[in-house]
Formats: C-alpha cells, sequence, structure tokens
C-alpha cells in the first residue's frame, strides 16, 4: 500500500470529494438542528422522559394512548384547525386583494405597499405584545375608542369568544405583507396582452380575474397557500404572548400545549410533549401532501390549452 | 526534506486545528474542594419579585455586592415567576442554571425529587448561626423528606387590603373592615359600582386566595394524608358560590391576572383585595389610604389562612465553591438588621426571635396586625411534588370555568375530586 502525498491529494482534489466538502458544513447544521432532533423527538416518544432527565422508562405506545383520551390535546387541535383555516382563508383572500389593488406602478401604491409590508420585518412577539396592550380592555387604546364610539364594554382578548378571533387579525395584520409582495410579483409576471384580448372580447373585470388572474397565478396562490397552512398549523408566538393560551384554554394551540406539557407545567414530561409534536408533524405533513396535489395537477390543467 | 510542489501549508493548518481540538478537550477545567470562598467569587441569583418588593431586594443587593469583604458578587435577575419556573427546569437540566434562586416552598418537594435542588443540610453548622433564634415551624416549612432544601427568605399569610377612601364614600366606617363572610359579601356589594368601572372586591382566578375561605369555613383541598381528594363538599361548594357571585353580579373582574388586579387596587379602582404582604410598600408609594387586616373568618369565627413562604435554594448547577458564596449570601440576609429591614420596610411579618424582640418592630402597628395572624397559618398541600400539576392542570383552569359562569360550583367540586383523585392515583 502506497500513501504518497501525489496519491492522497488526487483522491482529495477529485470532484466527489470536492462536492462533498462543500457540501459538508451545511449537512452539518441539517444533521444537529434538523435531523437529530427529529430523530431524537421521534424515539422520546417511546419514552416516559422529564426535563430533568432524572428517570427514562420504556412505555411504547401509551404516551399515544394517553393523547387519545386527553380533552386539552383535542382542544388544541381543534383551535389549531379554527387558526388555521380562519388565517389562510382570511389572509389569503385579503393578501390577494390588496395585492390587486396596489400592483399599478403609482408612487402612492408603491407606498402602501411599503407600508403594508412594515408589519412583516417587525418581531412577532413584540407585536404581540403591543396589541394585548392595546386591546387591554382597563387601559387600552382601542377599548377607549370602541367606548367612545358608544359600544358596550368588551373585553377583548379576555372573552373566550372573541381571543381567537382577535388573534387571528393581528396574525394576519402582520403577515399579509409577505405574501401580498408575492402575488404582486406574480401579477406583474402575467402578459398585458391576455387582459388586452379579453377587453376586446368585451370581459368584465370579474371575468378577467377568474380566467386570465387566476390560472396565470395558481402555482403562487398554492406556494401560499401551503407555506401559510403550515405556518398555521406551527402557529405558538401568538397565542403565547397574547392570550397565553386562554381564556379558558380557547386559544390554545397544538405546540402551546406540548410546550406547557414539556416546559411549564410539572412533572415536565419530555415523552409525551414528543407524541404531541410526532403527530403534528404528520397532520402537517399529509395535509402538505393533499395541498401540494391539488394544485399542482391545477398546474398541469392550466399549462395545457386555454 | 522539503520537495519541490509539495503542498506544505495544507499540512500546517490540519496540524493546528488537531492541536486546537485536542487542548479543548482537556481545558475543561478541574474542581477544587473548598469550605471557604475564594475571593471575588461571582454568582448568579434569579427570583420573581418583580413588584415593589423587588425594588428594595436590589437595594440590598446592591449593598451587599458593595459591602461584604470576600468580594462576593451576586448578579441578580428578577422575571415574572411563571417565566422562572420555565427557564429554571431548562437551565437546569443544562448544567446552566443560576446558583441561588428565591423559591415559593410549594415547589420544594418536586424539585427536590428531580434533584435540580442541593441539599442544605449542613448550612447551619458551618454559618455558626444560633437556629433556635429562628421559628422552628417556619424551618420545618421548607424541609422534604427531613432534609433541608430551602433556607427561609420570609414567611408570610395573605391578607385583606382594603381602600379607606372607598369605604367612607360608601358610607362605611374605614377603621372596621368586614369580620366574617356574611359582613365580606354586604360590604363587597356596597362598594361596586360597574358605572363607575369600581369593584367591591377583585380576585384572579388562583387557588391561593380561595383557601383561606376554604379552610376557614370548614373545607379542604386533599385529606389529612394527602392520598385522596376532599374538595366535594358542602363547605366548598358554599366558597366556590361565594366566589361565583362575585364575578357573575360584577363585583369582582373576570379574567384578570394578579398583576392586573395590584394595578387596579393601586388605581384605586378596587375598595377589598387579599393578597401577601408585598402589596404594602406600592400602596405606600401610590399613596393610598389603606388598611391592612385578617381575612374575614367564616360565619361561625372559625380563622384558617395559608402560610407560604419564599427561601433561598441552590441548584444542582453550583459548583463548590459558588454554593459556599451562597451560603455567605444567605448568611448575610438571616442577619438582624436585614430581615428587620425587610419586615419594617416592604411589611413582611418577622419570624426571627431577636427581630420580634426589637422595639421598632413591637411599635409598629402593621407588624403587630399581621404577627397575630400567624398563628392561624398552615401551609397546603404540605410536602406533596404532585401539588403544582394539581392545581395547575385542574385546580385554577376548573376555577376559571367558575368566574366565566361556564360551570355551577357543585359541578367545579366534581371537576376538581375526579381530577385530584386521577393525580394521586399514580403516586
Amino acid at each position: 500500500m502506497k500513501y504518497s502525498k501525489k496519491r492522497i491529494n488526487s483522491i482529495w482534489y477529485s470532484p466527489q470529494v470536492a462536492a462533498w466538502v462543500f457540501l459538508f458544513p451545511s449537512l452539518v447544521s441539517l444533521m444537529v438542528f434538523v435531523f437529530i432532533p427529529l430523530l431524537t423527538a421521534f424515539l422520546m416518544s417511546f419514552f416516559d422522559v422529564n426535563i430533568f432527565l432524572s428517570s427514562i422508562k420504556f412505555s411504547g405506545f401509551s404516551n399515544l394512548k394517553e393523547i387519545a383520551e386527553d380533552s386539552r390535546f383535542w382542544n388544541s387541535l381543534k383551535n389549531t384547525f379554527q387558526y388555521t383555516f380562519l388565517s389562510v382563508l382570511i389572509g389569503t383572500t385579503f393578501s390577494l386583494s390588496m395585492a390587486l389593488y396596489v400592483s399599478k406602478n403609482s408612487m402612492f401604491r408603491k407606498l402602501l405597499r411599503f407600508s403594508f409590508y412594515a408589519p412583516v420585518v417587525c418581531s412577532m412577539t413584540a407585536m404581540g405584545i403591543v396589541w394585548s396592550i392595546l386591546l387591554d380592555p382597563t387601559i387600552g387604546m382601542i377599548a377607549k375608542w370602541t367606548q367612545m364610539i358608544g359600544l358596550p364594554k368588551m373585553e377583548f382578548l379576555k372573552n373566550p369568544d372573541m381571543a381567537m378571533p382577535l388573534v387571528v387579525f393581528v396574525s394576519i395584520w402582520k403577515t399579509f405583507g409577505s405574501a401580498m409582495i408575492i402575488f404582486i410579483a406574480a401579477l406583474h409576471a402575467i402578459p398585458n396582452v391576455y387582459y388586452e384580448a379579453a377587453v376586446i372580447d368585451g370581459a368584465g373585470v370579474w371575468i378577467q380575474f377568474r380566467k386570465i388572474t387566476l390560472p396565470q397565478i395558481l402555482p403562487v396562490l398554492g406556494f401560499n397557500v401551503i407555506t401559510s397552512t403550515i405556518a398555521g398549523l406551527m402557529v405558538f408566538d401568538q397565542t403565547y404572548v397574547m392570550t397565553r393560551g386562554g381564556p379558558l384554554f380557547r386559544t390554545e394551540t397544538i405546540v402551546q400545549y406540548l410546550y406547557s406539557r414539556a416546559f411549564s407545567i410539572s412533572p415536565f414530561r419530555l415523552g409525551y410533549a414528543s407524541s404531541i409534536a410526532m403527530i403534528l408533524f404528520f397532520i402537517i405533513a399529509i395535509i402538505s401532501v393533499i395541498l401540494y396535489r391539488s394544485f399542482l395537477k391545477n398546474e398541469n390543467r392550466v399549462s395545457g390549452n386555454e | 526534506m522539503f520537495k519541490k510542489g509539495e503542498c506544505y501549508e495544507t499540512d500546517f493548518v490540519v496540524l493546528v486545528l488537531i492541536t486546537c481540538m485536542v487542548s479543548m478537550v482537556f481545558a475543561a477545567g478541574s474542581k477544587e474542594d473548598v469550605s471557604t470562598v475564594t475571593k471575588g467569587t461571582e454568582i448568579s441569583f434569579w427570583n420573581g419579585f418583580t413588584a415593589s418588593d423587588g425594588d428594595i431586594l436590589r437595594e440590598i443587593f446592591d449593598r451587599f455586592n458593595a459591602e461584604n469583604p470576600q468580594d462576593i458578587k451576586v448578579d441578580m435577575d428578577i422575571m415574572p415567576w411563571a417565566n422562572m419556573l420555565e427557564k429554571l427546569a431548562v437551565s437546569v437540566s443544562t448544567k446552566t442554571g443560576p446558583t441561588l434562586i428565591l423559591l415559593g416552598l410549594e415547589n420544594i418537594p418536586e424539585y427536590s425529587e428531580s434533584g435540580a435542588l442541593l441539599s442544605l443540610n449542613d448550612f447551619w453548622e458551618w454559618s455558626g448561626l444560633d437556629k433556635d433564634n429562628y421559628s422552628p415551624n417556619v424551618l420545618k416549612a421548607f424541609q422534604y423528606n427531613n432534609n433541608t432544601y430551602g433556607i427561609p427568605m420570609q414567611y408570610n399569610s395573605h391578607y385583606l387590603y382594603w381602600n379607606k377612601d372607598l369605604f367612607k364614600e360608601a358610607g362605611l366606617d374605614p377603621e372596621k373592615p368586614p369580620k366574617n363572610f356574611s359582613e365580606f359579601i354586604e360590604y363587597a356589594e356596597r362598594l361596586s359600582d360597574p358605572t363607575k368601572e369600581q369593584y367591591g372586591y377583585a380576585f384572579a382566578a388562583d387557588s391561593a386566595v380561595i383557601t383561606n375561605f376554604l379552610w376557614s369555613n370548614g373545607g379542604d383541598w386533599l385529606t389529612a394524608d394527602n392520598t385522596k381528594s376532599a374538595i366535594n363538599s358542602p363547605e366548598a361548594i358554599q366558597v366556590f358560590k361565594m366566589f361565583q357571585d362575585f364575578s357573575k353580579n360584577k363585583i369582582s373582574p373576570t379574567g384578570m391576572t394578579g398583576a392586573d388586579l395590584d394595578n387596579l387596587f393601586y388605581a384605586g379602582k378596587v375598595a377589598m383585595y387579599i393578597n401577601g404582604p408585598w402589596l404594602i410598600a406600592g400602596c405606600r408609594e401610590k399613596g393610598i389610604d389603606f388598611g391592612i387586616g385578617s381575612i374575614p373568618a367564616s360565619d361561625s369565627g372559625n380563622k384558617e389562612f395559608i402560610g407560604t413562604g419564599v427561601a433561598f435554594m441552590i441548584t444542582s448547577s453550583a459548583t463548590e465553591e459558588q454554593k459556599i458564596a451562597a451560603y455567605e449570601v444567605i448568611k448575610y440576609w438571616l442577619s438582624k438588621n436585614i430581615l428587620k429591614e425587610w419586615t419594617l420596610r416592604n411589611g413582611f411579618p418577622a419570624w426571627s426571635q431577636e427581630v420580634l424582640d426589637d422595639p421598632e418592630v413591637q411599635k409598629n402597628l402593621i407588624q403587630s396586625e399581621l404577627g397575630t395572624i400567624t398563628q392561624y397559618t398552615r401551609v397546603p398541600f404540605e410536602g406533596l411534588p404532585e401539588s403544582t400539576q394539581i392545581l395547575s392542570d385542574y385546580v385554577n383552569p376548573i376555577l376559571e370555568q367558575l368566574t366565566y359562569l361556564k360551570i355551577s360550583p357543585s359541578e367545579a367540586a366534581e371537576k376538581m375530586e375526579e381530577g385530584i383523585n386521577k393525580v394521586l392515583k399514580n403516586r
């Protein structure tokens, strides 16, 4: 065996090895921050572990069985779906409408685009705190305004029925800017000839939208819907900061529930929380596949003929 | 030796990297065994004293940092208790926890069971202080399984505060607080005015305050041996009904946190309020003309109130050096001057005999009043590690439902019983 310097160099500097070397840093961080935690969480869900790691017992599927009977889990699932449905539906519709409105390239519209995007770059935690102070029924500005215009005293975030819609509202206020910008880019990519031809044929604005705009931006619409759905299913910041899951657990989402089980409430059951996280993982995976298929299928149909 | 066309730079770089990595492995320092503190030791200190008592605490510790002869530096971090508990569990299990903490005594059973706290059995011998000077009941409250895990920092009960101005406005004698449940309800109704957003008696949906009324009325959360729930009783249901009526009749606001209510009391919007002694400093600061006294007894005259306290505890993240430095801090706190200052400035009842005997303390009206209450106190859920789980999973959420008028008092008692027994069954 000859490990001459020349032989080692020829292996070290070959294209394949070079490729691995370049990929190595990203691979390491992916491994450390994504794959290994994912695998650990999956394994932990079969154990009874607490945060101090003081007692580790294998428990098989008993965590899953306990989750099935846990009313607070089902409640958080319901809340998460409610949040996701509302925020995706209203958020997408609203950001698309705003995109249509500000897509024209006038100075004023460009200024509007800037101000609509501003909340996106702020921290969700900070904005959540600001809004919860504004909505405070005793010292909040919004409470004062509603009383000034004669409405009855409202509890806002302390009202079990109003809490979730308000959280959804703040969420949409913060995030619609980024979806809007993406829609604007997509709208600008539609060739003007289609609209001119439609106008010649006598099509109204609504027909133009349905037959030209919508099909053309379908991939982008799909992208926005999928990303906002995934973000919605994983929501944590808004509810944690604004309502802490209350009142009466009406705004407690899955991630918040598993966080409280793992870190807030004794006995800090990491195993149980990991099981919940695994369930969420599969729910998101299945929903993403369904959404992706339904938008991808349509795209093939559109690019066929028109 | 050096050949033409060979690349020696990479060799050198690789050699340096390997040397660095190997030396890092051995750089993790070695621990020394010490029984006296090293000069200049720095320790981290977490607590939840976010109210006005936190300002006094900061002052005291700034003085300690400046004056202590061993040059110990205490790095104090104050955050809300809920945040602190969350951070504590994670940080202790990753060995990055604070050295010294203040924590409520209800957390001792569960945190000591999981190995998060160091045992402080050697403190008294090390410090040379006279253990008999300190109330034995108070010291005992911070022990678990015959081991000392906490050295008391303060011990208190809950007291009734009332806004004397609002009493006068409602035509009540500001020097005569309600003496029993019936008077309490009557006064609360008279002192409420929804149009002015004035609350006769405000409370947060937390078990601590309600325990006072529950016990005075003859009920209890658990049986005496901590094995089963005892909450589903007529006495408990009576107390639940009293509190639900307060919410229903808008005598108390719904959905507020303790911090919100403190601010409402300071703003003069709440006529009667029950809380620990930490409100005293804030009331003086805000200029509220307040009275403080015993929580109303039951109609039959029975009085039993909660005893609770906060102790110095040392986490398992502390090195031996840091532990000794923390002992110095605790010894400093237990001195007559500091305890007396805490009692007089902050209003916490004294539990050290030399402080109780001090003429200034004896002359203080508030302290003499509070001093008479301590004999009626007892620690709830004593020695039960599952207590925090019972409270956060069942008792407090169900109390919340009660104040939102979602369930009846008897349903609340039943659900609590179910939940408590479920947790205790797994013991």
